[in-house]
């Protein structure tokens, strides 16, 4: 019955897409199932010659699938497949591949990307992409505060100053007094601008638009930079610089079903969405406009949504995924190579997602939180080496800030600055500092501390862990489990004195983790104040000589540690397998996790497996 | 009678008013608001404020939205920008419903079944079997129901596909899941109104004309005992129509339940109101057909019904 059913799928497939169904339908009914085990040992996946189609997942719903909106995982993960920036996101988690443009090139003096767009890049429709393509798209992201619209304003040449002209700057500037007035009549008077003050508004929008430095010229696009960032290439991989045609995105966007219906999608990468059944599945088929189309090997990818990862197991046990993450739970299990072989999966790949969890204290409103020799304390008396073996099985003991594996300036950061910045686990250190820490305060023993915690099981579990190792030097902790929402007003007020929290990067370069400590940064939970450190990240920010700049990097990190801002707890890995027939599947920690643009499947084993 | 429905369905608006109205107070009263994203840059949750119009006074956000509504006008999602809460509903609705019809005619007929035979067997075996399948019904959360009859039937055996897909054969075990925890309610709801019916007055003289026992069941217990089971249904159709994030995250279905809670936890205010007064309109819908199934079961009712003005 089984069988039969996903072999109809799989025919309807085929219908669907054209493939003569008898001749396609008729070849594999001849193959019985001794006979593949003799093909696929034979003949290589050249001799198939039906579609080839990859079952996959999505762990949830996309909130949006508009590029220049978007900031969720499965959003960008879908996004990498129907789109493409002037640079794809590369094999590993720093290098790059062309995409819409060849390559590019950087003068040093001027701070200059030069990309060259290649001429035979098309929209799925056939048309060609054009540089204004691009513009039109980043003026979109900006002018619509896309959440990462920050990538372009705070980046590009004069985007800054764009995207800081809005309407009540325009009335300042009209008139002076407009500041003195209330918020509610500042917002009636915005709603009140006239058509002309409106055209006038617009017109300087455009003055300013014109002075971005991003230009085109032949057949090229030419980008300034406003500030140093050796990572800029990698930038234009993101979502938010994606391309968007200007004439599709208005007539979609009248109809209101701009990036959330299939139809209101216009794809220019490997594949395209064919169909979007909301919180059901996807169906991608390959994009026959795609310059590159003739690298591509899987013709239909399937992606049913699957939120529970027991599902996903299921799911994969029974063949109907292709491959499939593998929740730290089961790790045992699939490390097992009787499991792998039964199953016909191929042995895990495991990785860094590129996540810290940590500890953040109060730094503005707790006396005990703010006492350096107290968090130092908290710091070492964690034994995060056991954690990782029995709690959160697979993850890895976080010993500094920024995760394993991820880019430095030639090696990865952690090689580069040290694996471990302190000690882990060292209680007799830990009673020093908390005995340093208790003559200043002028008490006998600390007071029983709050730590704010996710209200999920797992939070729960972590927390557990290291309230048994504080215990163990004299600090009691009371966990107190709150949804985010109410944790984060908490964290506002300053009414905590430590909260756990976890970070992921938002490009790839270290500062997306270090600038977190800045004073003036808004996730910067605890209010941690120091100048030398504002001072170390700002001149990483001026600074244009990358080896300079990264040796500022290396010491805002120590800083991190040495004054224990926060108490790093782990990294987190992400586990994935595969089955044996499917292979080139890239997984990476920043931008889209899963990529297929390399992977190729061996039909003929896969629908031997199905017989079977 | 269609006087009687008018009435009722005048009443139906005033009771949605009323829930609609408080919800959107309470939800208003969480602290924060949907954008609580650190991902997302101050400026950025700033301009969505605006956007969606949170920036307003609360009274003025109120009387906006209940204008919106009266026009039918439920607006869009926050948490999926873009989309309107009537489409999300329109498109997720008949997933869970496809489920919970199912869902209901095994938990009734089953549950009546069951209920019914353990009355009729009193403290025999039959009896203490319903009994059994009861306890487990109502002691068994779906949330361990559905992996096990997954697991069982879809991995080991093979029998089913672990996930809803297209086919029918797929909806089966998301649709026991479902039903399991009703149809321990319903038969054991009858259980108990069959016997006590079974000790009345007319029993013995339906006995004593010489019925057989069948004829006595279904003329005269069936009729009477069934009563109370058709109140709760109304109720329960409701529930069960509009899914169950349990069994729908289990089985992956792309249904209505999840939003039940993740609307509330991510602070979808347009998407909160529409499921709520969705769910509203639909159990006062159901009790209403319940009430005028009454009159046809129970001639006293339909009576007192065209009586009543």
């Amino acid at each position: 019955m089984k069988l039969k059913k996903q072999w109809s799928m799989f025919l309807a497939v085929v219908m669907i897409f054209g493939v003569a169904l008898t001749a396609c339908g008729t070849k594999d009914e001849t193959q019985t199932v001794g006979e593949a085990g003799q093909q696929t040992e034979q003949n290589s996946e050249s001799a198939y010659e039906g579609e080839k189609v990859l079952d996959y997942y999505l762990s949830s719903e996309p909130q949006t699938l508009d590029p220049q909106q978007m900031w969720g995982q499965p959003d960008i993960q879908v996004e990498n497949m129907f789109m493409e920036g002037l640079m794809r996101f590369g094999k590993d988690d720093s290098s790059l591949e062309p995409g819409v443009a060849k390559g590019y090139t950087y003068d040093e003096a001027t701070n200059t990307y030069t990309f060259e767009l290649r001429e035979d890049a098309k929209w799925a429709d056939g048309t060609p992409i054009t540089a204004d393509d691009f513009f039109f798209a980043w003026r979109l992201a900006v002018d619509t505060s896309g959440a990462y619209s920050f990538l372009i304003a705070d980046y590009i040449e004069g985007a800054a100053d764009y995207a800081a002209y809005d309407k009540a700057a325009f009335l300042t500037e009209k008139d002076a007094s407009f500041t003195n007035l209330s918020e509610e009549d500042q917002a009636a008077r915005i709603e009140a601008m006239t058509e002309e003050e409106l055209n006038a508004f617009q017109a300087k929008k455009d003055e300013l638009w014109s002075n971005v430095k991003a230009v085109a010229e032949g057949n090229n696009i030419i980008i300034t930079l406003a500030v140093p960032a050796p990572y800029f290439p990698n930038l234009t991989a993101f979502a938010v610089y994606a391309p968007v045609k200007e004439e599709f995105y208005n007539e979609q966007n009248a109809a209101s079903k701009y990036g959330i219906e299939a139809e209101g999608l216009l794809a220019n990468g490997p594949w395209k969405i064919a169909e979007w059944v909301h919180k059901d599945y996807f169906k991608l088929v390959k994009n026959e406009n795609y310059w590159n189309k003739d690298n591509i090997n899987i013709d239909v990818i399937n992606m049913k949504i699957v939120n529970d990862v027991e599902t996903r197991t299921n799911l994969l046990k029974t063949g109907a995924l292709d491959g499939s993450a593998i929740q730290s739970k089961d790790v045992p299990d699939f490390e097992d190579m009787a499991t792998l072989e039964q199953l016909n999966l191929q042995a895990m790949i495991n990785r860094s997602d590129f996540s810290i969890f940590y500890i953040d204290f109060n730094h503005f409103d707790n006396p005990i939180t703010q006492n350096a020799n107290i968090r130092k304390a908290l710091m070492y008396a964690m034994d995060r080496t056991s954690f990782v073996e029995k709690i959160n099985i697979g993850d890895e003991p976080a010993l500094a800030i920024i995760p394993e594996a991820f880019p430095g300036l030639e090696k990865t950061f952690r090689e580069e600055n040290g694996i471990e910045l302190f000690e882990d686990n060292n209680k007799e250190k830990a009673k020093e500092y908390l005995a340093a820490g208790l003559k200043e305060l002028g008490m006998s023993e600390l007071p029983t501390l709050d730590l704010l915690i996710g209200d999920g099981d797992i939070d729960q579990k972590v927390a557990e862990k290291f309230q048994a190792d504080w215990k163990e030097i004299g600090i009691n902790v009371n966990l107190v489990p709150l949804p985010w929402a109410e944790r984060l007003t908490r964290l506002q007020n300053g009414d905590f004195g430590m909260s756990a929290s976890g970070w992921g990067p938002d490009y790839p370069d270290a500062m997306t983790f270090l600038e977190l400590f800045e004073s003036v940064n808004p996730n910067n939970n605890g209010k941690y104040n120091n100048p030398e450190y504002d001072k170390l990240i700002q001149a990483a920010k001026q600074e244009k000589d990358a080896a300079t700049r990264i040796q500022y990097l290396y010491d805002a990190e120590k800083i991190v540690i040495e004054d224990a801002v926060i108490a790093p707890m782990y990294y987190r890995n992400v586990h994935f397998t595969f089955k044996n027939y499917v292979t080139g599947v890239v997984i990476r920690g920043v931008g889209a996790t899963t990529d297929f643009y390399w992977t190729d499947i061996d039909m003929n084993a896969k629908n031997a497996e199905k017989q079977q | 009678m269609l006087k009687y429905i008018l009435k009722r369905l005048l009443m139906a608006l005033g009771t949605l008013w009323v829930i609609a109205t408080l919800t959107f107070f309470l939800m208003h009263a969480l602290p924060n608001d949907p954008f609580t994203d650190p991902k997302l840059k101050p400026e950025v949750k700033q301009a969505l404020r605006v956007k969606y119009g949170l920036d307003k006074p609360l009274s003025e956000q109120y009387i906006i939205y209940m204008k919106n509504i009266a026009k039918g006008d439920l607006g869009t999602s926050i948490k999926y920008p873009g989309r309107s809460v009537t489409d999300m509903i329109r498109q997720s609705f008949p997933k869970s419903f496809a489920l919970g019809w199912r869902a209901l005619i095994i938990a009734v007929v089953l549950g009546i079944f069951l209920g019914v035979l353990a009355a009729l067997n009193h403290q025999k075996a039959m009896d203490y079997l319903s009994i059994i399948i009861a306890i487990i019904g109502v002691s068994i959360p779906s949330i361990i129901l559905g992996p096990i009859l997954a697991y069982f039937f879809g991995v080991q055996l093979g029998w089913f596909p672990v996930t809803v897909d297209k086919t029918q054969w797929s909806l089966i075990l998301p649709s026991i899941t479902l039903a399991l925890s009703s149809l321990a309610t319903i038969s054991r709801l009858m259980r108990t109104t069959t016997l006590e019916v079974l000790g009345q007055d007319y029993i013995s003289t339906a006995k004593s004309k010489g019925l057989s026992k069948y004829q006595t069941v279904w003329k005269h217990v069936l009729r009477n005992a069934i009563m109370p089971v058709i109140t709760v249904l109304g109720p329960l159709f409701a529930s069960l129509i509009t899914g169950s994030i349990v069994v729908e995250k289990i089985f992956a279905v792309a249904g209505l339940g999840e939003y039940f809670v993740s609307t509330i936890t991510e602070q979808d205010y347009p998407m909160i109101m529409g499921i709520t007064i969705f769910y509203a309109a639909l159990i006062i819908l159901s009790i209403l057909i319940v009430d005028i199934v009454y009159g046809f079961i129970d001639p006293r009712l339909r009576i007192a019904g065209k009586g009543g003005k």
